[in-house]
């Protein structure tokens, strides 16, 4: 049994920053990753991000990791890292168990971040587990975390950011794309990505989803139509194109098993993505002493994941003790910087699901 | 072949060859793959079969969230090969069934 | 049926053109930033950047950017540091008939200077052969930037260039798809839970029999109860739910959720943890 003051579940932006800003404060931090490298998200996100100075505008993400985990040394709390560790439970005695490296190890952290980020979601359509059908992010990891082709010709499934995003982000590998479909009027994500691949001869064609993944024993070919106003397909409107890959981009849910598990309050808020636990404007769930950050919380961009990680990491090493003559302020911050972070006409979104959960009036 | 050569912001640097088996079949792949990774370099996109419906599985998500990568390595069944790294001379075969002990 | 808005297209259009272009005086004195932000984003990176103060104070960080022609040098800096690759340098102050622009590219390879390349517009169509006439790069932080010498009555119309090659123009040419059809209604039906291989079909035909919670549907079909624990299906079978008017996702309880949150062997569990919890 390990007895620990701060535990963090997840190294990506929420909980890199989490750990920051609670060792900062003193509090010491065992921060467990699944993957075998920390970052999350980051490592794979080639180009450069969009927020302010604080959220390192301008910086590409896989330049943040190296930024986010050098913050975590050298501070009155001590971070330890470890890779290669799954949480497996959150239980009502406090205990968390988690398989790290292969051996089952039981904590006994006093308080708990949950940063475990989010999954990506699927679309049901004839031939939906060919060979070829790939998530957004496996076709990211793909080409930017192991440096391969997912294939030679994709169709983009959503136009949100991360549709157009990794539809960039292929031209760059030099994999051609084929087009971008969505099934909604508008396109979701930043124009300004979207003019960006226009400029590259790409067509977005709003009102339009996939019927089929055609081949035998792979994609060989997808089938796609425009919808009506009653999302019901036109028929005339099909067009066969051929790909040997269907990449879909149609959205996160948090991953917030753990949360579930361990009964912490919960809503289907659509605009956040899915189940979303609750929690106060400190970031504390309706189980005591048990935080969450980042996308786990609602999806949103990874600028306001680590604001929200800052917020959550002052915020639980506050309750159990470890304060400076700062923290109360820091705290304000992060929630200024949130505040102007959804502000815009991009943020009504997350504005409305945060509402829904209680957060903002 | 599959690997990105030239990439406007990344480098990749060139790293040890590893030979592995692919159902028996010798097969290379590169250090720091995961075994998903490394087949689908050298062109292999179909992990295996489901055990009820017999159709074909690749990964969906690589990041060991959906599991509908299951093969058969060195023995072990349902081993999620988008995030089991790539050894020399691993065994690496395809699952068409839900497993059996070694 | 067309869709021709700027948030349907991504292609700005004269209404969104007519709000970030300087006078005809301000466009003989200089190169100027063109900056085709249109949409307000959480973004500034470009305001912070500028050291004339060019670019109007924002009010926070969700404004749209607008150029004070009057101090811009069309200097690049923002241009190299925009996130969106929202931003383009013209200089149509010399005289003749061409003039210049700067555009951002972050494909691999960089052109050369002198080469001849194929100028796009902001739909990615041919122009014209163009000449490129300089590169600016550091790799991997700032993007690099690519000169085009253009005819100037084109300066606000080509945002892209390709390289010109004989292969590219014979896979353009196939790239004509034949009419194809697809007997869509003959297929399987799709995968829902891809851990245990339950089809759409199978989900509806319990919801028609009486299955009104994910929890039953699991129970009945395997839904859910594979190894990855109801990721990938769950969404899908609530979507369903909602569509046969049984409820809103809202109000639907997910299905149970229990422990492991992860897939472990037996042996794992058997050798790992200690006795005194």
């Amino acid at each position: 049994m390990r007895d620990v003051p701060l535990l963090i579940i997840g190294a990506g932006p929420a909980g890199l920053s989490a750990a920051y800003r609670a060792a900062e404060a003193g509090c010491d931090v065992l921060l467990l990753e699944r993957a075998k490298k920390i970052g999350g998200q980051l490592v794979k996100q080639t180009h450069k991000f969009f927020g302010s100075e604080k959220q390192f505008a301008s910086t590409r993400g896989i330049h943040i990791v190296d930024i986010l985990a050098g913050r975590t040394k050298d501070l009155p709390g001590k971070v330890e890292i470890l890779t290669d560790a799954t949480v497996l439970g959150i239980y009502e005695d406090g205990v968390v168990t988690a398989d790290i490296a292969g051996t089952i190890e039981k904590i006994r952290p006093q308080a708990v971040i949950v940063a475990t980020g989010a999954y990506e979601r699927t679309l049901a359509f004839p031939g939906n587990d060919l060979p070829g059908v790939y998530g957004a992010g496996a076709v990211q990891t793909l080409m930017n975390e192991y440096g391969i082709k997912p294939g030679d010709q994709v169709l983009m499934v959503g136009a949100g950011n991360i549709g157009l995003i990794v539809s960039y982000q292929l031209m760059q590998a030099g994999v051609k794309v084929k087009a971008v479909i969505d099934a909604a009027d508008r396109i979701g994500g930043y124009l300004v990505h979207a003019s960006k691949i226009r400029r590259a001869g790409v067509p977005i064609l709003v009102r339009h989803t996939v019927e089929a993944a055609l081949g035998d024993s792979e994609v060989e070919q997808a089938v796609i139509v425009e919808i009506d106003d009653e999302w019901q397909p036109i028929k005339e409107t099909r067009q066969v194109l051929d790909v040997d890959v269907i990449c879909v981009a149609v959205g996160l849910s948090p991953l917030a098993d753990l949360l579930y598990q361990a009964g912490a309050k919960s809503f289907y808020i659509s605009p956040l993505g899915g189940h979303v636990p609750l929690r106060d404007q400190n970031m504390m769930t309706t189980l005591e002493n048990i935080y969450i950050a980042g996308d786990v919380a609602g999806i949103e961009e990874a600028s306001s994941a680590m604001v929200e990680g800052e917020l959550a990491g002052v915020a639980a090493a506050q309750k159990l003790g470890y304060e400076t003559p700062d923290t109360d302020q820091l705290k304000e911050s992060c929630l200024a910087e949130l505040r102007q972070l959804r502000a815009g006409p991009t943020g009504g979104k997350i504005r409305t699901g945060l509402a829904l959960a209680g957060v903002y009036s | 072949m599959n690997r990105i050569e030239h990439h406007p912001i990344l480098t990749f640097p060139e790293k040890r060859t590893l030979t592995f088996y692919f159902d028996g079949k010798a097969l290379s792949g590169k250090e720091g793959d995961t075994i998903a990774s490394a087949l689908h370099a050298a062109g292999v996109r179909v992990l295996g079969h489901h055990f009820k419906s017999h159709r074909p599985r690749g990964f969906y998500c690589a990041i060991g969230n959906c599991s509908s990568c299951l093969m058969v390595v060195n023995g072990v069944p349902n081993v999620r090969v988008c995030v089991e790294q790539l050894e020399e001379g691993m065994d690496v075969r395809s699952q068409n069934d839900k497993g059996v002990l070694p | 049926m067309s869709y021709d808005k700027f948030e349907q297209t991504g292609l700005a259009g004269p209404h969104e053109m007519s709000t970030c272009l300087p006078s005809e005086e301000q466009r003989k004195k200089g190169p100027y930033a063109v900056i085709e932000c249109f949409e307000e984003i959480p973004c500034n990176p470009c305001v912070m950047s500028c050291t004339f103060d060019a670019i109007l104070p924002f009010e926070d960080v969700n404004s749209l950017p607008l150029v004070d022609f009057d101090k811009c040098t069309g200097c690049a800096v923002c241009a190299g540091i925009c996130p969106g690759l929202a931003i383009f340098i013209v200089d149509e102050s010399k005289p003749g008939d061409f003039g210049t622009l700067r555009l951002p590219y972050e494909y691999w390879p960089l052109p050369e200077k002198g080469q001849t390349v194929m100028a796009l517009s902001r739909e990615g169509g041919d122009v014209e052969p163009v000449e490129v006439v300089a590169i600016s790069n550091v790799k991997g932080a700032r993007t690099p930037l690519v000169t085009l010498r253009l005819p100037k009555d084109k300066l606000q119309d080509i945002r892209g260039f390709r390289f010109l090659s004989e292969e590219e123009q014979a896979a353009l040419k196939d790239d004509t798809e034949a009419e194809k059809t697809a007997d869509i209604e003959s297929l399987e039906s799709p995968i829902v839970c891809r851990c245990e291989g339950v089809t759409l079909a199978e989900i509806r035909d319990l919801i028609a029999a009486g299955c009104h919670t994910v929890e039953e549907i699991k129970h009945l079909s395997r839904a859910g109860m594979g190894p990855c624990q109801g990721r990938t299906c769950r969404q899908i079978i609530m979507g369903e739910l909602m569509r046969a008017g049984i409820g809103k996702t809202e109000d639907m309880p997910p299905g149970s959720f229990r422990p492991p949150g992860g897939t472990v062997t037996l042996g794992q569990l058997a050798e790992g943890g200690d006795s005194d919890a």
